[in-house]
């Protein structure tokens, strides 16, 4: 069963900023809060979408392609997901979600900086044909992080991405498979900092609770936090109590 | 060393994150600020407005007990107590004391064991507080400590010095957990609710509903904290004997040696200020008889009418002047007075309740400012459809000055205590009489007659010493005396009469 919800603001933006055409935007927050997942399903249709996570150690294969042996021992080129999502589906450009721009080292920061670039700047040649290739038409990046603060992004990048959307909450979505008495919770908590408690745990909790009962749910996923968690719980829910 | 890091200082703060309220406060997902603190009384506190909150974080009893306190303030107190003292219904320290008592009664419900709750002070506090005869520190403290394990300890430390005072207390302590255990019973959810009573989120300045018990039972506190304000001083002194045989084991062992209103005289300094019929007269009041007053708003009529002369104002002899008047003083008078000059007068403020149940007339109306030269005259009504910002409050005279365009009545009250208020605000001189033409029939927007909301008129009347008179004619007389000097006496109007009879158990007494 589906439930009916309101959009948190920050979704709201993020729909909003889409639907009039700004095509590339960073979200940023708190960690698991559906930031990626949102970048690749929302507004990217039949073009398809592709994910780059970014690390210190990436090379530039990630991002525009290599070459690659084949099983006959020639060389053949394979294109990165940048590429791809400048294809998209052959007529419209796809989706890129990066990850975590900001960890990637200098050549790989220079090389997506170019393939992030307006539609009309971005040029790149591919070395296996030849071939001057640009992104199409509804070609869109969305960068996410989980710096806080914009202002430590490179300015370059921040020049390529004039819009930038703080996710502080879960998309509901997110929370349906959640059992409903912890869904609230689960929401709450996402944004607290230092206290924060990842929706991830709160899956694992819900599953153990179930089985084994809130208790040892709490204990085994939250440690020697079971025990605050479980007495919010027991001040929050007074009414209920029989 | 290492069993003691585990033992005792783990790091136990709670999660005030995961509380969810109704007004908006805690809504969106943010951290909280949770500073350390001493298990100690005064100590541990909660800002929900700023998210912080100061409580205990070790891996004792009384400190997860503490947290659990903190956690229900975080839980059910309003972020801000400031529009609920504007109200003026109950004092502040009531507020915060029988705020306490609501707390740890939920904490109590939350399965948390109270008992623990005491740091040890709590003897030293009776004590303290009974040596000084602070009664009303002792009633407010009482509810503080209701029903946590100190309350015992207190009344000890409050008998070494006030015997007499310890039954009281204790059943005071008693009939506040009896209140809150009706309203669990009738409406948990309402005792916890934080829901605004106006549906608006805003957590700063919204009342909301389980507040709305805290502030009766603060209002039932302060009857009790000061039995003399409330009349029970003129209350008829027949009834010893009479007990309240609720069942709840009043008085308990606490060396009630009698029910004899007459060791109320306070002859010894011992005996509570309040006898056992006074208190077992006094009820709270119910939340659902707490309403709200529209918003005032006021409005200066075209003032094109001069009125002359000036309540009060008069001519005394004096041995200066021009014309000599009074020339007979000439031989009778050692100081030969026989001039004389003009005293300004005190001035004063007419507040009319021109709603649809007094059914003054304009000519009623013009009747009451002409009596009352001199004096602000202003009248007041509202209805239901009002919208914020429109006028409700008309000053139809001022500083001799008077209008002849008297607004037409839009049938409600809605503003009584704030034009009240205002009323008194614009009193000249600190000894101006203030005269209020009300029938008593106050009524907040959208809602009936409340007890509390007279019960707040009434005790801003009385503080004030503000005259009420129900109609014109008695208005006028009532003006044409204080314009002459003579004494006046008060009149209370019978819905006001019936409402102090229904809450306090005694006569509000027509008196001068």
């Amino acid at each position: 069963m589906t439930m009916q919800y309101k959009l948190p603001q920050c979704w709201q933006d993020f729909t909003d900023v889409l639907s009039a055409g700004i095509d590339r935007v960073i979200l940023y927050g708190p960690p698991g809060t559906g930031k990626t997942f949102a970048g690749l399903n929302n507004g990217t249709d039949d073009s398809g979408a592709w994910r780059l996570v970014c690390t210190e150690d990436m090379t530039n294969f990630d991002v525009t392609g290599g070459f690659l042996p084949d099983r006959d021992g020639a060389f053949k080129w394979h294109d990165g997901a940048a590429i791809k999502a400048w294809r998209g589906n052959g007529v419209t450009g796809g989706r890129l979600v990066v990850d975590e721009i900001d960890k990637a080292g200098g050549d790989v920061f220079a090389t997506l900086l170019a393939m992030t670039d307006t539609v009309e700047s971005a040029k790149w040649e591919n070395p296996a044909t030849g071939r001057i290739e640009n992104p199409r038409e509804g070609f869109s990046v969305v960068m996410t992080t989980n710096i806080e603060n914009m202002e430590e992004l490179p300015t370059a990048l921040k020049d390529r991405f004039p819009c930038s959307i703080r996710i502080n909450e879960p998309h509901p979505e997110s929370l349906e498979s959640l059992p409903i008495n912890i869904r609230e919770y689960a929401r709450k908590m996402a944004d607290a900092g230092d206290r924060r408690i990842s929706l991830r745990q709160f899956y694992a909790y819900g599953q153990l609770n179930r089985i084994h009962g809130d208790e040892r749910a709490a204990n085994l996923i939250f440690g020697n936090r079971a025990e605050s968690f479980l007495d919010a719980i027991r001040i929050d829910t007074v009414n209920s109590v029989v | 060393m290492s069993h003691l890091k585990t033992e005792y200082a783990q790091d136990l703060r709670p999660l005030p994150e995961l509380i969810r309220r109704k007004d908006g406060a805690n809504d969106e997902p943010a951290e909280w600020i949770i500073d350390p603190c001493a298990a100690e009384r005064g100590v541990p506190r909660t800002a929900v407005l700023l998210r912080h909150m100061v409580t205990p974080i070790q891996n004792f009893d009384l400190d997860r007990v503490i947290r659990a306190h903190e956690m229900m303030h975080a839980k059910v107190s309003p972020g801000d107590r400031r529009p609920w003292t504007d109200r003026g219904i109950a004092s502040d320290r009531a507020l915060v004391c029988a705020e306490e008592a609501r707390v740890n009664f939920l904490v109590s419900k939350a399965g948390f064991d109270l008992d623990l709750l005491e740091d040890g002070t709590e003897m030293n506090a009776g004590e303290r507080i009974a040596e000084r005869g602070d009664w009303a520190e002792a009633v407010y403290f009482t509810a503080c400590i209701s029903g946590t394990g100190g309350i015992n300890k207190y009344l000890t430390g409050v008998r070494r010095h006030k015997p007499g005072w310890g039954p009281r207390l204790r059943r005071i302590h008693q009939l506040v957990q009896k209140e809150l255990r009706r309203i669990w019973k009738e409406d948990r959810t309402s005792l916890t609710s934080t829901t605004t009573t106006s549906g608006i989120m805003d957590p700063q300045n919204e009342l909301i509903e389980g507040f709305l018990h805290t502030e009766a039972i603060a209002e039932y506190l302060d009857r009790l904290a000061d039995p003399a304000e409330s009349g029970d001083d003129e209350k008829e002194q027949n009834e010893s004997g009479k007990d309240s045989g609720d069942g709840d084991g009043e008085d308990g062992d606490d060396g009630e040696h009698g029910n004899d209103p007459g060791k109320n005289d306070g002859e010894d300094g011992d005996e509570a200020p309040l006898s056992k019929q006074d208190l077992e007269s006094h009820t709270p009041n119910r939340a659902s008889d707490a309403g709200s007053w529209a918003q005032l708003n006021v409005k200066t009529q075209n003032l094109t009418r001069h009125v002359p002369g000036g309540l009060g104002k008069r001519r005394i002899a004096t041995n200066m002047g021009r014309n000599p008047r009074r020339i007979g003083r000439y031989l009778t008078d050692p100081q030969k007075r026989i001039f004389d000059r003009k005293v300004k007068g005190n001035g004063g403020v007419v507040l009319v309740d021109y709603s649809g149940s007094m059914a003054l007339s304009e000519k009623d109306v013009l009747d009451i400012m002409e009596a009352a030269p001199g004096c602000t005259v202003a009248c007041y009504t509202t209805n239901s459809m009002d919208k914020d910002g429109k006028p409700n409050c008309w000053i139809l005279g001022e500083k001799g000055r008077m209008t002849s365009a008297i607004p037409a009545s839009r049938g409600g009250n809605g503003v009584d205590y704030p034009a009240l208020v205002w009323a008194i605000q614009q009193k000249q001189r600190r000894n101006a009489p203030v005269v209020w033409v009300t029938d008593g029939g106050v009524i907040p927007p959208h809602q009936g007659y409340k007890d509390t909301l007279a019960m707040q008129c009434i005790k801003t009347c009385i503080k004030s010493e503000v005259l009420i008179r129900n109609d014109v004619e008695d208005a006028v007389e009532l003006l044409t005396d204080l314009a002459t000097g003579k004494r006046v006496k008060q009149w209370w109007p019978h819905y006001f009469r019936t409402t102090w009879k229904r809450v306090t158990g005694s006569e509000l007494t027509v008196g001068t």
